[in-house]
Formats: C-alpha cells, structure tokens, sequence
C-alpha cells in the first residue's frame, strides 16, 4: 500500500500536481518576518478609508466600541485621501472615549488600488485572524465574539457569518442635511451559508462576514491581488478558502449598507471593470488546482443533472422547422389493431413552431375507425402545447376530441400541453359512438426545446428544481 | 445654550458592570467633547437607579467611578430594592431634579462623541420639547421629516426633554405602563401641550439589538408580556376602543404572555384601575395597524 502511494506520486497525477502547488506556498515562508512573541490581540480589524464619510466611520466605531468581546484592534488605513480628510479622520480617532482610541492604529497609503491599503494592514495585523470592515458597515454586537467562538474550535479556517443588506441614504438637505437614514428594513440577502460553488461565478460575502486566519497572509504571504482595482475581496476569500477550508457560523453578525443616494464601489467603476475583473479572477482560477470539501460533492452531483438536462435539449434548437423535425403518422385501428398498412401522412405543410395536419381517412378506407394512434415524431424531449383534434365524419359534422381523453406516453402538462422525454411518442384516441369518420385534423405548436419553465413545472417544488433556479443562470 | 444643566438618569436591572462602566465612558466622552466645543452642560448629574434584586455595585465602586470622572460628570446611585419597571423607575430618580434637561437612557447605551452637541441644538427652538438620537447598528424604523427632524414620538431608549415639561406632566405614567410604551404615552402628552418632538439623526447612540437570520426580532418571552400589556394600556388611554377589543380577542386566543396580558387588563379593568381615556378625538394619537406612527418600514 505505502509503495503504491509513492507510485501515485512519482507520476503525473492530480495529487502530484496539487502538492506540488501546495508546496510553493510551504517554501515562501521561508524570508518572511516572525512574529515577535508580544501578546497578539484575537483579532485585527483592518479598514480603508478616505475620510470621505465620516459619519459613517463614527458609526463603525461605536459598532466597535458596542462589542460583547473587544479582544481586538482597529488597524485603520487612510488611502489615497486629500490632507483635509486626513486631518478630519484623526480629529474623529481622537474624540473616541480611550477604551477604543487605545486599539486605533493609523496607516496613511498614498499609492496603490484598492487592495494595496489591505495588504498594509494585513501586514501589519497583530491578531491571530484579520477581517476588514469598511468604513460604512454596520456590525452587531456579537461580531467579534462570533468570530473568536468559532476559530477556538475552528483554528485555521476562515470562518463566515451571515449579514443583512438594508437600503440607505444621506439626508441632503435642511437641517438634518448630511445625516444617515435607513430607509428599508434589514433584508437577510446574506444570511446563507457559504458555498464554494456559487463563489466561482461571483462572491455572495460581503467583506465584513470573513474572518481570515492571520498566518496564511503573514506566513504563507498570500496577499491580495493589487492589479485589481474592484472584486480583490472576492479573489482573496476565494484563494484563501482553497487552502484553509471555510467554517460557517450561522449567525447575522452585520448589516451591510447599500447607498441609494451616494457613492459606492459598484457605482465607482463601470460594468465593464467589474466584468474584466470578473474574468480575470476566473482565468485565475483555472490555473491553480482546487481542493473541494465533500460537503459539496451532492452539490456537484445537481449540477451535472442540470448539465445533462440542459444540453440534451440545447442540442433541439439547431433543428427548427417542425417539417424537418416532425415526420408525423397517424395509425387507424379498424378493429383488427395498429398495423404499418393503416397509417397516413399528410401532406402539410407546418410553420416554425406551430402544425396543422389533416388527415383524409377516405383515401385508406371505408370502414369505421375504431381508434387512432398519432405518432408526432420519433424523435423524444420535445413538448406540444395548444394540441387540438378535430373529428369530421361523413356529413361534415365536427367533433372536438378532448385531449385529456386520449392516452399517451409523455407526461401531461395543464391542459392541452404534453412532454416527450421518451422515445416513439405517442397519443391514443378511441372513436366512440361508431361514427363514419372522414377526416382527423391535428394542430398545435411545438417546442423542440425542453425549456426551463417546462422543466420547472415537470419538476415542481423539488429541491432539485431549487437547485437548478438558482444555478441556471450563473453556470452556462 | 451657555452653562445648562443635565440629569441623565438610567433605571439598572440586572445589567453586567462592564457595560455599565462602558456606558459612563462613552457618556463622559460624549460631555467632554461638548465642553471643548462650548460652554454648555458644565454640570452634569448621572443618577442610576438599581432595581435589582440585589445591588450591582458596592459604595466603593460608586466613589471609585466619582474619583475618575469628578471633573465630567456625577454619580448618583439609588438602591430601590424592588423592580420598579422603567416608569417608576424614572420618576423616582426624577424626584427632585433642578436641571434644566434630563437625559433618559437604556443602561447600556454609548453616546457617539459628538451626541450632546447634536441632540442640544434643536432646543434653541422653544417650542421643542424632546430630542431623540439616532440608534445603530439597528435603526428605529419610525417616520420622521427629513428636513425638521420633526416626529410623532420619541423612544426613551435615548432622548433629552426639557426638565420642567416632565414636572408640568407628572413624569411617566408609571400607574399605567411598566416598560413598554410609557414613553410613547409621554410623547403624545408632550405634544398635546404643544410641544415638537425631534428625531435627531446625527445624534447616535449604539443600542444593541438582535435579529433573527430570517430578520424577524426575538423577543423574550417577558418582552411579549409587558408589550402586550403596554398596547392594551395604550389603546384604551388613548379613546381606540376598538383596537382594544381587537387585541383582547387575538390575545385571548393564544396561550402564554398574550393570554396573561389580557387576563391582567381584564383584572384593572374590574377593579376600575385603568386610566381615564384622553384625546377623544385622536388629535396626537395615531394608531396605524400595530404602530403608532407612519413607518419607512416594518420588520
């Protein structure tokens, strides 16, 4: 057993390539500062600011100053900020009652994106976890505290918690101007658990829900990515979830505010920043291996069920017109049975997506019809909505046939709308009351694409159904 | 305002000291901060009233506290010996106060370092009667006009009124209200002497509050008591009859607090102990569904 592992090794295996990776981030501790054995605080809370709004930042220091548990420090980082502000932001540090002016340190960065203030204070971080806060968040009571419950049982994981969004405005004028105001409730938006999966396409953490253990920045040198000038939050929780595994504490710790009258990050940069970010943080994915819990193995296994639906039915939309798609016969049941003698074509024509066929019994024979089989196609996953049959006997006289009547071997949908998922489809009518037919006429449109409102509805409430509404758009 | 005075007063029951000590930090930062600024609230009283079962600090704790803010503020400490509630609580503490303004507070409350200078300006307008802060992280949800400040009432978790309106309206009306709404009581009775209220943003005061995950509150089961008990009072002081017989049916028909509320109000009511109905006509009073103002929203 030992030799084969060492085998397993020696060639070019995943795990090799893994470890090797591993590896590079083990050997870079190598060089890099000690920490001295002064008694670090649990944990550093590192926040940018450019003194821009300041009663905000007042706001987060009595958040702070709120705490269960102030086993902590306050590492702010003035950024990029005109001398005035500066100014502004050490006259707020210093009208702070001493319990939480003794925890401010002040960096003042001249230089640099948004994530070159971060990596000054994660350098600087004496705590054993850091978590950013910005200086416009609000945090509960219990921030801290969660936090440092979770990484005494949890030492070495970043650890989540959960948050709430909640609409907010600057007061413009008169004499409450300037002033902050809530103006919709605390929604949960973030009041789930992490998960990795959804991560990969975009981040569902605000910052202030993360704690990171210091060492994977402080020796292992992970630092954040200065090239980005938006999503560095993401791209960090993302590589640094990669190595250390995330430990979710299902608990609100915060609320995160959403501007609706000012300034913020999203409305900063244009989409096509965010989106070049975006992709930039995906090609960086794709270049380094990615350890997944088996927590998310059932999650993997939904996923791939999409997939499989989805392109099986992706593949219909390159055929389109219904005659190139539909070759419809109708089988007539005389007495004796279906049989390949008894069946017509029709020679209609149909349009994109809708049929209309008419079928002249006349022209087979002059016997009652006892049943008739239609066979739209013998191709499956297609669906038939609208579908009508109409009966006209010998004196003309029409006969609505009533769809639910018929036997068939897709599965119903509401009324007048069947699902094909197997293959030789079929639809069965019986003809009562002996009547002379002349003529069986089939209309209805057709959609050679399964589609995801049909797919919802085949799969009504179902956890899988959830699953699929919540990744369908995000993975393809 | 040049050389004003204030009482802050704040009922304890049970709270942890380190809170408490907290409060005091932040409170005398707050009037420091004022000093520097001007003049104004050179004499500042803080009066805790203990409602403890038993007493949270010993006399030496008290002189310690006096000894390290005997420039800023004063501490008084008033053992009650019994749970006096927040109403009675209140009045007690105000018996005899001389200040020009009093500072009602929740015990563990920190003002932001600027909150006196903020809460004091509306008061240049003498028709202002009480100015409320602003609570974080959880902000109260009530109405208020974004340009005067100008609101329907004001919670006592944090707000200044004027001394000698408190006397002219006998304090809280501590006979009918326990905990809750004794402060929406006293706000509409503020203005039914024609007095403003002031909700002032800038003033923030950190007032810990918990969510659920879902965002719902989680109230304790004594919070559901008394704020049963406080709307049924409410209702009924305030002319909205039918309101009260609404609640009487939904509380009736639950088990626990609710059913305990209304069997309590039942009981005052036979043993004619509720208070004389005012405002007949609702020209203060507002009961919109279960609250007592326009809402920019509701949990």
């Amino acid at each position: 057993m030992k030799e084969k592992k060492v085998d397993l090794l020696k060639q070019d295996t995943l795990i090799r390539e893994y470890l090797q990776w591993l590896e590079t981030k083990i050997v870079r501790t190598e060089g890099l500062p000690k920490n001295s054995d002064e008694k670090r605080p649990f944990l550093s809370v590192v926040m940018r600011t450019q003194g821009k709004r300041l009663s905000a930042l007042q706001e987060v220091f009595l958040c702070l100053g709120g705490q269960t548990d102030m086993d902590f420090e306050l590492l702010l980082i003035i950024h990029k900020a005109m001398r005035r502000n500066i100014e502004e932001v050490r006259r707020l540090v210093r009208k702070q009652p001493e319990e939480l002016r003794e925890r401010i340190r002040i960096f003042e960065v001249e230089y640099g994106k948004r994530s070159v203030p971060l990596n000054v204070g994660f350098a600087e971080a004496k705590g054993s976890y850091i978590a950013a806060l910005d200086d416009d968040d609000l945090v509960f009571e219990n921030w801290v505290e969660v936090f440092h419950c979770a990484a005494q049982q949890h030492f070495g994981r970043i650890i989540h918690t959960y948050s709430f969004a909640q609409d907010w405005t600057r007061i413009p004028e008169g004499k409450q101007a300037g002033a902050l105001r809530a103006v919709y409730k605390p929604i949960p938006e973030y009041c789930t658990p992490f998960n990795l999966l959804d991560q990969i396409y975009a981040n569902h953490c605000p910052f202030m829900t993360i704690a990171f253990p210091a060492f994977v920045f402080q020796e292992i040198d992970e630092r954040f990515d200065e090239i980005l000038d938006t999503t560095e939050d993401w791209d960090y929780i993302m590589r640094i979830s990669a190595l250390c595994g995330v430990y979710d504490v299902e608990e609100a710790t915060s609320i995160y505010r959403i501007w609706k009258n000012e300034e913020n990050s999203e409305s900063l940069y244009s989409k096509d920043v965010w989106k070049k970010n975006q992709e930039y943080i995906w090609k960086k994915m794709e270049q380094q291996p990615l350890l997944i819990e088996k927590k998310y193995v059932s999650d993997l296994i939904e996923i791939s069920k999409f997939r499989y639906f989805y392109q099986t039915s992706e593949k219909k939309v390159e055929v389109m017109r219904v005659n190139e798609w539909f070759q419809p016969k109708l089988y007539l049941d005389f007495g004796e049975g279906y049989n390949e003698r008894d069946v017509l074509r029709s020679s209609d024509s149909g349009e994109e997506h809708t049929f209309r066929y008419c079928y002249k019994i006349k022209e087979l024979s002059e016997k009652k019809v006892k049943s008739f089989r239609w066979d739209p196609s013998e191709k499956k996953d297609f669906v038939i909505q609208d579908l009508k049959i109409t009966l006209r006997d010998q004196e003309n006289v029409e006969r609505k046939c009533k769809v639910n009547a018929g036997r068939t071997n897709g599965i119903r949908l509401e009324r007048h709308t069947i699902v094909f998922l197997k293959e030789d489809p079929q639809i069965c009518f019986k003809i009562k009351n002996n009547i002379h037919l002349k003529e069986i006429e089939i209309s209805g449109k057709l959609e050679v694409k399964v589609t995801d409102e049909i797919y919802d509805k085949l799969l009504g409430e179902s956890v899988l159904k959830k699953f699929m509404e919540r990744l369908k758009w995000r993975l393809f | 305002m040049k050389n004003i005075s204030i009482q802050i007063q704040t009922v304890l029951y049970h709270n942890e000291i380190r809170d408490l000590k907290r409060a005091v930090e932040y409170m005398a930062n707050a009037l420091e901060v004022c000093r520097n600024i001007d003049d104004c609230l050179i004499d500042a009283v803080l009066c805790w009233g203990d409602a403890s079962k038993n007493p949270l600090f010993q006399t030496e704790e008290i002189e310690g506290l006096n000894r390290k803010y005997e420039d800023i503020v004063k501490i008084k400490y008033d053992v009650f010996g019994f749970n006096s509630g927040t109403s009675k609580g209140h009045n007690r503490l105000a018996k005899g106060c001389q200040a020009d303004y009093m500072l009602i507070m929740n015990p563990d409350v920190l003002l932001c370092p600027d909150f006196f200078v903020e809460v004091m300006k509306p008061f240049s307008d003498e028709k202002v009667g009480m100015v409320e802060g602003r609570q974080t992280p959880i902000e109260h949800h009530k109405e208020y006009d974004i340009e005067t400040g100008e609101t329907g009432w004001a919670t006592l978790a944090c707000a200044v009124l004027r001394r000698k309106l408190y006397d002219e309206l006998n304090g809280l009306d501590e006979d009918s209200f326990f905990m809750y709404c004794d402060d929406l009581d006293f706000s509409w009775r503020v203005r039914m002497l024609g007095y403003k209220i002031i909700y002032k943003p800038s003033a923030m005061v950190y007032h810990s509050k918990k969510l659920s995950v879902s965002g719902a509150w989680l109230p304790t089961p004594a919070e559901i008591y008394y704020s049963a008990e406080a709307a049924l009072l409410v209702a009924h002081k305030w002319s909205n009859p039918k309101r009260v017989k609404k609640l009487l049916q939904l509380y009736s028909a639950q088990e626990g607090p609710e059913k305990k509320a209304a069997d309590e109000y039942l009981r005052r009511k036979a043993e004619g102990k509720l208070p004389n109905p005012i405002d007949p006509e609702h020209k203060v009073a507002t009961f919109i569904g279960d609250y007592y103002s326009e809402n920019r929203f509701v949990f």
